[in-house]
């Protein structure tokens, strides 16, 4: 088992340093001159000779004349450093720029897994159990409905029903203007701010992991264990919630791990919509701005994120089923 | 088996809860500076309404929890597209958000704008203004402030800090700090100071604690805008650098005395020769410092990073302070200045509280009906525009419209291919429908300028009719574009005979080559090049003239790289695109300056972006400013003759110019804007209804 973590780790930093290049590379590839993007807002305060020394001084700042490759060593040695640069930008350290949103993108995810996990499991044991009756078809079709419908029309019609016509719900934000009350209630403020959101994140992923755990329950209640736990003269429930849950829980398990580890990605479109300051938006506006630093450190945060949520779902399959070996 | 996946059931559980505990909720302990910012919140600030306070003091945590938006006494919530991001001062960003926020803290200048883009002295803040005429061409203004300006910590306002913000926007020292502000430009001995060749800043002077001197360099004289040039706003050193710097003078100019001054060789300071700047690497701008000097840096690094997000401890001197501002959801709340002695007519803020909040574009108007938010402005788009409207006819809203100062453009590179004969310019003009561009575009809330101006330009109000008088409309008109084209000498047909009607594209003989006539448009792919593609390049009128429009779409900045041809890039600099569309809106001074230099130097700095080498558009564009301040008539005269010279040589075309609504709840009454008002204006002059 240590021999295979060991031998894991060596790929993910080799993963690491080629994902990195690539990335560092196509981004740079892109077309555009940061420099000007930087200084031209600047362009109508200043006289011509002026602005042109800024230019140059910006360009020589951002080492925008140098060869990528040096571009490359030098961005890579500051990162192993601990150092992902400054924004073009914000003109802060991009570890001081990615923090506010990275908690609101856990604060929020956090309920989004919650209450997704809480009503699909629920709701996947229900529909397998009752396999091809009514209920079970109206929840396909309904989850089917949520996943199918593009989110940015969910969010809308939402925000027309219960936010403008109900009045129910605020529009989009975070927290009350102005807000003044103790902490729980600045906390209760947020949770009703992200109601909506959390409604359609919700609504939205309904579908995946409730057919995911329908299929498992549907397999597992087909076993012959199962047949034999129901001849002994066991409860239904029992039958149910500790023969063949358990068992289904097992392909399961993988998929509640992924979620886990996606608590940390933004929705853009949900976090556009609802004026939400979370990772998502803060990724699409530094690829808009080419804000380069920014979205290179989003990104290999996210790769290492992957690469360890990999290693995870691995080691969980020796820890979860013993006919599963994890060895080196 | 059960042990296993109750371990993992829990390792799974306190995964969550530990990144729970990372989420930085409302109910966490403030760990860091930005969540301090939070609990500031619920605290009961002293300048919070007084009501608000008690209710939160008596409320019981177990009864229900009602949030309202509606009702905040005296408050006005100002939504914005743009998110502030605290870093106010702007040396280094430039966020309009942020610049709203210095607007209502920054005030108490020599000079102040009106809401036509006037400027006017200050006397609410100036007791005395001199001016004297130096022997060498330059002007001295010296201003003498009133007694019992402060700050809004109560500290004294002094000459000092009217020549701080001066001295350190333009110190050397900042640019080490690779600040992107520059001030003083107009000042005599600028040049010196800011390249570090002097310590003194000649053309600022401190006299005593009431009174300052600004003399405005020869060079920049005579200039419409010279009382602006030599005007000053007050600028806390003493936040930015600490107690021990100030700012000296022993009779020759304005130095900085203290610690900072060490940081620079002054005098030392070298021009680059050629090829000397060969190695390779980002400039370290802080490579010529020694041991000490760094520590100096490192040491006024840490402090000037810490000032630029200050909150609480912001200096005001305008209708404001900064309360609070919470990075995560980016609302700034600023409350009433008592210590602001009003604006350029005494005017004082009456509004309690401003938040200024982040709104989407497409539900901002949802918020405002539900009043999440009390005002809207700068709603520019047909539908959003609509919106609104309908909203206002319901009741309970308002709103005030007003033209921007600015217009949307297509813009011709006058020095390559057909578009370097004006009559081709021309032609183009004459074969687009502007009236129905316009009313497409704008939804028919926008109207035609002919030239380089704003509608509600104080300039153009005034010249109005006789301007119009002069210049050409270029109407639609398909028969007029062809006969200007055939003047240009496409009168030829591929063929190189005689153009007939139907031959398809013209051409025309160039030094004997066939040259077509293809216009290159370089565009980004935005509505306007949507609606362009419909109504010119696709025009039949345009194809049966015989011109060929090619669109290549690219990303903006790319876009921009061709406009200015970029020198970095062989593809940039030597590119043939003739057309581009872009916009352009216009500050509160009017300085056309180098817009259409002919100097081949200025040229090739990207300066004068339409390559158009005309002496004569050059000398009027350069001649508006360089008028007396005292002599507005001779201004607009030069101003109509520059306009009706650009009007004949066409290197744009202008599109559209927007009518900008503001909607608001009417619960704001007296609200006022324009194009040429900043925020500060406008919340200073609004008022909430009883």
């Amino acid at each position: 088992m240590f021999k295979y973590i060991v031998k894991r780790i060596f790929y993910m930093i080799f993963v690491f340093f080629v994902m990195s290049l690539l990335l560092f590379f196509l981004y740079n590839l892109i077309p555009g001159d940061r420099a000007m993007q930087e200084v031209l807002p600047l362009k109508e305060r200043l006289r011509p000779e002026q602005f042109q020394e800024l230019y140059e001084q910006t360009r020589k700042e951002m080492g925008l004349d140098d060869p990528l490759a040096m571009r490359y060593k030098r961005w890579i040695t500051n990162v192993l450093k601990g150092d992902l640069g400054e924004s073009d930008r914000q003109k802060k350290p991009v570890i001081d720029i990615i923090k506010p949103p990275m908690r609101n993108t856990i604060f929020i995810n956090i309920f989004a897994i919650v209450l997704a996990l809480g009503i699909t499991i629920p709701l996947g044991i229900k529909t397998a159990v009752k396999k091809d009756t009514t209920f079970d078809r109206v929840v396909q079709v309904v989850t089917i409905i949520g996943y199918s419908i593009p989110v940015f029309i969910t969010a809308l019609v939402f925000i027309y029903i219960f936010a403008v016509l109900l009045r129910w719900f605020p529009v989009s934000g975070m927290k009350t203007a102005n807000f003044v009350g103790t902490k729980w209630e600045a906390f209760l403020d947020t949770l009703w701010h992200l109601a909506l959101p959390l409604a359609i994140l919700t609504l939205t992923s309904l579908a995946g992991v409730t057919r995911y755990v329908r299929a498992a329950m549907v397999d597992s209640l087909s076993m012959d264990y199962i047949k034999t736990a129901r001849a002994k003269g066991l409860s239904e429930k029992t039958v149910i919630y500790s023969h063949a849950w358990r068992n289904a829980l097992l392909p399961v398990i993988t998929l509640i791990i992924g979620w886990i580890m996606s608590i940390f990605s933004g929705a853009f479109i949900i976090e556009s919509m609802f004026s939400l300051n979370g990772m998502g938006r803060l990724y699409m506006d530094s690829l808009n701005y080419k804000d380069f630093n920014v979205v290179l450190a989003i990104q290999m945060f996210y790769i290492i994120i992957s690469l360890v949520g990999n290693l995870i779902v691995d080691l969980s399959y020796g820890l979860v089923d013993p006919r599963v070996r994890v060895d080196g | 088996m059960r042990k296993k996946i109750s371990f993992f059931l829990l390792l799974a559980l306190l995964l969550t809860s530990v990144l729970a505990g990372c989420g930085g909720t409302a109910d966490t302990p403030a760990e860091d500076p930005e969540e301090v910012v939070e609990d500031d919140t619920t605290e009961e600030p002293a300048d919070v309404p007084d009501e608000e306070v008690a209710d939160d003091e008596e409320e019981d945590e177990d009864a229900p929890f009602v949030s309202e938006y509606v009702g905040q006494e005296n408050t006005l919530i100002f939504g914005d597209t743009t998110g502030a991001s605290g870093d106010w001062e702007q040396f280094w960003t430039n966020n309009a958000m942020d610049a709203a926020v210095l607007e209502l803290t920054h005030k108490q200048a020599t000079m102040e704008w009106d809401f036509e883009g006037a400027p006017h002295v200050n006397e609410t803040a100036v007791e005395n203004l001199e001016i004297t005429e130096n022997e060498d061409g330059s002007a001295t203004y010296t201003w003498t402030i009133k007694d019992g300006l402060v700050w809004s910590d109560g500290s004294p306002i002094t000459a000092e800090d009217y020549v701080s913000g001066i001295l350190l926007k333009s110190a050397p020292q900042m640019v080490k700090f690779k600040s992107k502000l520059q001030s003083g430009y107009y000042l005599k001995g600028f040049e010196d100071f800011y390249k570090g060749n002097t310590r003194v800043f000649e053309g600022v002077r401190l006299i005593d604690d009431k009174t300052f001197a600004l003399t405005v360099d020869a060079q920049h004289r005579p200039n419409f805008y010279e009382q602006v040039n030599a005007s000053s706003a007050p600028f806390k050193l003493s936040y930015w650098l600490g107690e021990e710097n100030s700012i000296k003078d022993d009779g020759e100019g304005c130095y900085f005395d203290g610690e900072f001054a060490e940081m620079i060789n002054y005098g030392a300071a070298e021009e680059p020769e050629e090829g000397e700047e060969g190695e390779e690497g980002e400039e370290d701008l802080t490579a010529d410092l020694t041991p000490e000097q760094q520590a100096i840096f490192d040491k006024y690094n840490e402090m000037i990073q810490k000032a630029r997000f200050g909150v609480e401890d912001w200096p005001s001197s305008g209708p404001y302070t900064i309360k609070s501002f919470d990075e995560q959801t980016k609302e700034v709340v600023l409350v009433i200045n008592e210590k602001y002695p009003g604006n350029f007519e005494g005017v004082k803020p009456s509004i309690g509280t401003v938040v200024i909040q982040e709104v989407q574009v497409e539900t901002a108007m949802d918020q405002l009906k539900t009043g999440q938010i009390t005002l809207l402005t700068s709603q520019m788009s047909g539908d959003e525009v609509n919106a609104g409207l309908d909203m206002v006819d319901e009741g309970g809203f308002d709103y005030v419209t007003y033209p921007r100062a600015g217009y949307g453009l297509i813009d011709f590179k006058c020095d390559v291919g057909p578009t370097r004969f004006v009559e081709v310019r021309q032609a183009i003009a004459k074969l687009l429908d502007r009236d129905d561009f316009v009313q497409k575009f704008t939804g028919g809330f926008g109207s035609i300028v002919h030239g380089p101006y704003g509608e509600g330009q104080w300039f153009y109000q005034e010249t109005k009719d006789e301007l119009l008088e002069q210049i050409d409309p270029y109407s639609y008109e398909p028969a007029e574009a062809v006969a200007l084209l055939e003047q240009a000498g496409y009168t030829l047909n591929e063929a190189g005979e005689e153009y007939q009607s139907g031959d398809g594209l013209r051409y025309r003989d160039t030094d004997g080559e066939l040259e077509p006539l293809i216009i290159k448009w370089s565009s980004s792919g935005n509505e306007v090049s949507k609606l362009l593609t419909v109504l010119l390049a696709e025009n039949p009128d345009v194809v049966e003239a015989g011109i060929k429009i090619e669109e290549d779409q690219m990303d903006f900045t790319e876009l921009l790289n061709y406009y200015y041809r970029e020198a970095s890039d062989e593809k940039y600099a030597s590119n043939d695109y003739n057309m581009f569309n872009l916009a352009t809106n216009f500050n509160k001074t009017y300085d056309r300056t180098d817009d259409y230099t002919t100097d081949p130097e200025k040229v090739a700095l990207g300066f004068n972006g339409n390559y158009i080498l005309d002496e004569e558009l050059d000398f009027l564009a350069n001649d508006i400013v360089k008028t007396d301040p005292n002599d507005p008539d001779a201004f607009k005269e030069k101003f109509v003759k520059f306009i009706v010279k650009w009007n004949e040589l066409l290197p744009q075309i202008p599109l559209y110019s927007n009518e900008i609504h503001d909607f608001f709840s009417d619960d704001i009454v007296e609200y006022q804007n324009s194009s040429m008002a900043d925020y500060s204006m406008v919340i200073l002059y609004a008022r909430m209804a009883d």
